[in-house]
């Protein structure tokens, strides 16, 4: 489903140049549910993002989906983006104007389904994540927990074929990120791909693998079922 | 999708009131003045263009070298040139008033109360008036109701005026205490965009008993007195016609003038912003203060819409994330510009419902300042809601299209991790922006001192004649005027608190005539500005003698036919070539006056307005007693200076004695010169107004970007008062920058307001000197001002409790 060959990043500003992938090679197949650790700066996020098709690399191969993406246009990766991949993050990044259904909606918005078609998605959503009652609420009227749930349901309402998360733990108590993680973990086993960024090592058991990255390098891959995904 | 990006604006709306407020009512003030402005243009440029002919209609003008530029012509031009001209003339109409500014209509029914009133709005008109004009007759047949002499049109209020609700058809009034004249039809009143103004229309043929419509004594060809306004045939070019015009004056005109004259065509549709002409039936407006509201309209809207640009990037750190996220989502770029686009055409729709109740109750003012009679049954119209229209796109896009492009370039990755930089984004542009405002500002802050200096300027300017404490009392066609005109002066002069009486045909400082002369020593006749007068007149306006004397009743020659004298100006003895020591004596003949000597030398004065450079001129008493009566128009008397009131008692009571029944009327000659300078003076009042909007609308922007600043700098605010800064120093910090840039934009106003300012006061002969204090003025008030509303924010920022903000982070 995801295969990186090489993948390189390099940040530039006016005086310093940060490499913060460097040479990266990993391949995820598609159900697996993939945590990825390493101490901060390390490059965790910036590889997020390139999976998420948020970001190009500078060098190297990123397949996604048989599509090999690494010089996609900003318009082409938005295509596959918003059809494919759902995203949870460590801060919510709830829109705060926006009511928790008008929240959830906006990926249907852009992948253009009818207003009825959005609302039955919505709601079964929203039902799932037991967030009914809060609607017509907006973010800031509710506790972390809760916004990292309207996070995920927003996440999810369009059924992406795979789940990307930035330490969504990480602003939330342990009751709240055990939550959280038991939500992630139904929903691999439902059959969406995740990969998530954690601090935890916890958390990071949660995954059927975990890869260790450190200054930009994958240092080591801890495969729990290598038999199930035929590494 | 449009739901969503509607809720969205709307709740960030109310969300960021203080921003909202700002932009909308920024917006909605500079709307405001926009629309008042098309308002004002639109009436302007609209004069005359009901008349279904228009584009066909031209009045014929005279020019008469050097000296004359006519908007009237002969009497019997308009029926020579039918006749010379089938084949280009479908018709034409002339007009007629004695040029006088009031005419006395009585209205005396059998039984009731007897009217009298001095009309400013009469004339005699030819009976192809409805065939050339569209002015509606509402009763009356329009093939007969000025076809017969002593026949009256009334417009609908003057109707109401005199009679009430009675039927005005068949009603007999009496027209200058002499003739009777029937009420044949109703006219409707004369719309408010027309270059003249009527009450009465008196069928031409009236004027057949006053022995005008004849010869004249040989110059008929001469007097110009008709305005004349002919309608060509479907698909003449009008400069085919106007090629034929020099034959036609040689044909006709005078032997006096004819090498001088030169008549062209000018379009009916251009007389109210282009015309000044002389003798106009009145004054028209100009087209430079269409152009300068224009532009003024454009500055104003400029400076709403860069507060909504700069206060939409300003507060882009607000929205990053939400541009972050829809990305994240999948929404691509022109989604969000689209988004940003509908929230501030949003913006902009807002501020225009705000800024139709704002214009409803501005518009008496601005009808005021302008006098004008613009209603606000503009609102209905339907070019009004396209324009407005219009204007609610254009500002949206315009306002909204940088800060669209700005936010919706966000990189999703970036901003999510919050590293847009903070104050860096489009500061650049904010700042141009910014002195892009206060330029404007100062451009109309320097823009309207220097206008009142300009019109103060022509209000005291040195005209040569002291136009102070002189009553002009109209006499034309009384006893005054004719035979007893001496006996009334020996009156007034033995009435307490009069100095001084005398009288002319013109008003002095405003208006002037022209005829031709030949002087000593010189073969050709030459047009010149000349006034008829009575004894005295040099006297009763404080006039400078260099040679001679004034007219004077001791000198019996002065007022007996034959050989009459003349006092001429400065300019004419140059013209003239002669000086103080040989001028009196000399010889200048006069076409209509004959030979007559000169008595007299004055320095040059300001016989009309000071737009216009003085010339070689003559003041003459007509030998022609007959003449020298109709051309008394009025009587000049100076009066004492404290007792005004005394003074016009005695003039009046004197004045009826010989002039029962017409009502007394007077003015003021210093009025009627400043009266001149009314486009210049309302010009100085709008600009003030709408440059004190300006700076409002400019300040409010800086007042919401002095408080995002404020808020972003709020963390280092509360380090450096930890570390010890005062109130006053961290002030400072804060307004230091907006300072600069207040700076710059003096620098940028200052030669442009220059430039255009010279620009404008070319258009005037006597212009004031453009001196450094306007500019002062600007940069002080753009500095106190703009200084005062960041202050405002710099110093509750600079107060806040430094704990409370170090943890705001
Ligand atoms: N936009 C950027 N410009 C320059 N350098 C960047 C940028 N984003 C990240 N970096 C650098 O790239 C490296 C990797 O950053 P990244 O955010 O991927 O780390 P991370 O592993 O997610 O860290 P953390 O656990 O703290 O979130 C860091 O050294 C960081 O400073
Ligand atoms: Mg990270």
């Amino acid at each position: 489903m995801i295969r990186t060959v090489d993948l390189v990043k390099v940040y530039r500003t006016e005086d310093v140049e940060t490499t913060a992938l460097n040479k990266v090679n990993i391949d995820i197949k598609k159900g697996e549910f993939v945590s990825i650790m390493g101490p901060s700066g390390c490059g965790k996020s910036t590889l997020l993002n390139i999976l998420g098709l948020l970001d190009n690399p500078n060098g190297g191969e990123f397949h996604f989906l048989d599509h090999e993406v690494s010089k996609y246009s900003e318009r082409q990766r938005a295509q596959l983006r918003k059809e494919n991949i759902g995203f949870v993050f460590q801060s919510f990044n709830l829109i705060d104007e926006l009511t928790v259904f008008e929240n959830v909606e906006l990926p249907l918005l852009y992948l253009g389904y009818s207003s009825s078609e959005r609302k039955d998605k919505v709601n079964a959503v929203l039902e799932r994540m037991e967030i009914m009652h809060r609607t017509s609420h907006f973010p800031q009227q509710l506790s972390g927990g809760q916004q990292q749930r309207v996070a995920v349901a927003r996440a999810i309402v369009s059924n992406p074929k795979i789940i990307l998360a930035d330490e969504p733990t990480g602003n939330l108590d342990s009751e709240r990120g055990d939550e959280v993680m038991s939500l992630l973990t139904s929903l691999n086993e439902q059959g969406t791909t995740i990969v998530m960024v954690t601090h935890s090592p916890t958390y990071a058991e949660y995954g059927n693998r975990v890869i260790h990255l450190f200054d930009g390098h994958v240092v080591t891959e801890n495969i729990k079922d290598k038999e199930k995904f035929h590494v | 999708m449009l739901k969503n990006y509607f809720f969205i604006a709307l709740r960030n709306i109310f969300k960021y009131k203080i921003y909202s407020l700002i932009n909308i009512v920024g917006l909605a003030v500079g709307i405001t003045c926009t629309i008042l402005i098309l308002l004002y243009v639109t009436d302007e440029i609209s004069f005359d263009k009901f008349h279904s002919k228009a584009d066909r209609i031209y009045r014929v003008i005279e020019y008469i070298d050097p000296a004359e530029r006519s908007s009237s012509l002969p009497f019997p031009t308009s029926e020579a040139m039918l006749t010379d001209f089938p084949n280009y003339i479908e018709n034409s109409v002339r007009f007629f008033n004695f040029q006088t500014s009031t005419l006395t209509i009585e209205y005396a029914p059998e039984n009731g109360q007897r009217l009298l009133f001095n009309e400013p709005h009469i004339f005699f008109a030819d009976s192809t008036f409805f065939k050339v004009f569209d002015f509606k007759l509402l009763q009356g047949n329009p093939n007969e109701v000025l076809n017969k002499p002593d026949l009256v049109l009334v417009t609908k209020s003057t109707a109401q005026k005199y009679f009430g609700n009675d039927d005005p058809v068949g009603k007999r009034i009496r027209f200058e205490g002499q003739t009777e004249l029937t009420v044949a039809g109703v006219l409707e009143d004369t719309p408010s965009n027309s270059h003249f103004k009527f009450d009465f229309i008196i069928s031409f043929a009236t004027l057949d008993q006053f022995g005008f419509t004849g010869n004249n004594g040989g110059f008929n060809w001469y007097w110009n007195p008709c305005w004349t306004y002919i309608t060509l045939k479907e698909g003449v070019n009008p400069k085919t016609l106007q090629d034929q015009f020099p034959d036609f004056v040689q044909k006709y005109f005078h032997p006096a003038i004819k090498d001088l004259t030169r008549l062209e065509l000018q379009p009916l549709t251009d007389i109210h912003l282009y015309s000044n002409l002389d003798y106009e039936i009145a004054a028209n407006s100009d087209v430079t203060l269409v152009y300068i509201f224009g532009i003024i309209a454009v500055f104003i809207l400029a400076i709403a819409g860069i507060n909504f640009i700069n206060l939409s990037t300003a507060r882009s750190m607000k929205r990053a994330r939400e541009v972050g996220v829809r990305k994240v989502m999948g929404a691509l770029p022109q989604q969000l510009i689209g988004q940003f686009l509908a929230e501030s055409v949003l913006f902009s729709l807002i501020a225009i419902l705000l800024a139709i109740p704002f214009v409803y109750l501005f518009l008496p003012g601005l009808n005021a300042l302008a006098a004008k009679q613009i209603s606000f049954t503009f609102i209905t119209s339907g070019v009004f809601w396209a324009a407005l229209f219009s204007i609610v796109v254009l500002v949206g896009l315009v306002g909204g299209i940088y800060p669209a492009l700005f936010l919706s370039s966000f990189q999703p990755v970036k901003v999510l991790a919050g590293k847009v930089g903070k104050l860096g984004s489009g500061a650049m542009l904010r700042k141009l922006l910014v002195v892009a405002q206060f330029a404007i500002s100062g451009i109309l802050i320097i823009g309207t001192i220097i206008t009142y200096n300009q019109l103060n300027h022509l209000r005291s300017a040195n005209l040569g004649f002291d136009k102070d404490q002189v009553l002009l009392l109209p006499i034309q066609r009384t006893p005054i005027g004719g035979q007893q005109y001496y006996q009334f002066v020996d009156r007034m002069k033995n009435s307490e608190n009069i100095i001084q009486v005398s009288a002319g045909n013109m008003v002095m400082g405003t208006e002037t005539q022209t005829a031709s002369y030949i002087i000593e020593g010189k073969d050709k006749e030459i047009m010149m500005s000349t006034y008829f007068v009575e004894p005295d007149f040099g006297k009763t306006l404080g006039m400078e003698f260099i040679a001679g004397r004034d007219f004077s009743t001791e000198f019996a020659s002065d007022t007996a036919s034959g050989i009459g004298g003349v006092i001429i100006n400065e300019s004419f003895l140059k013209l003239a070539g002669w000086n103080t020591d040989n001028a009196l004596g000399k010889r200048v003949t006069g076409t209509l006056e004959g030979e007559m000597r000169v008595i007299g030398v004055v320095k040059d004065f300001h016989y009309t307005s000071l737009r216009q450079p003085v010339a070689p001129f003559l003041f003459v008493i007509n030998p022609n007693s007959q003449a020298r009566q109709f051309f008394r128009s009025f009587a000049y008397i100076r009066i004492k200076g404290n007792n005004y009131k005394n003074a016009i008692a005695n003039i009046e009571s004197i004045f009826k004695d010989y002039v029962p029944n017409r009502p007394f009327e007077y003015s003021f000659l210093d009025e009627k010169i400043n009266s001149q300078y009314k486009g210049e003076d309302s010009l100085g009042k709008i600009a003030t107004v709408f440059s004190l909007m300006a700076i409002f609308v400019a300040c409010l922007g800086l007042f919401g970007l002095s408080s995002f600043t404020a808020e972003q700098r709020t963390k280092e605010i509360g380090i450096r008062k930890v570390v010890g800064a005062s109130v006053g120093t961290i002030v400072m910090l804060l307004s230091k920058q907006f300072l600069i840039l207040v700076a710059v934009a003096n620098l940028i106003a200052w030669p442009s307001a220059f430039y255009l300012m010279n620009l404008w006061l070319s258009n005037f002969q006597t212009r004031t000197s453009i001196d450094l204090l306007p500019f002062i003025t600007a940069a002080v008030f753009t500095f106190v001002i703009a200084f005062a509303t960041m202050s405002f924010q710099a110093i509750k920022a600079a107060q806040a409790n430094p704990v409370k903000s170090l943890k705001y982070e």
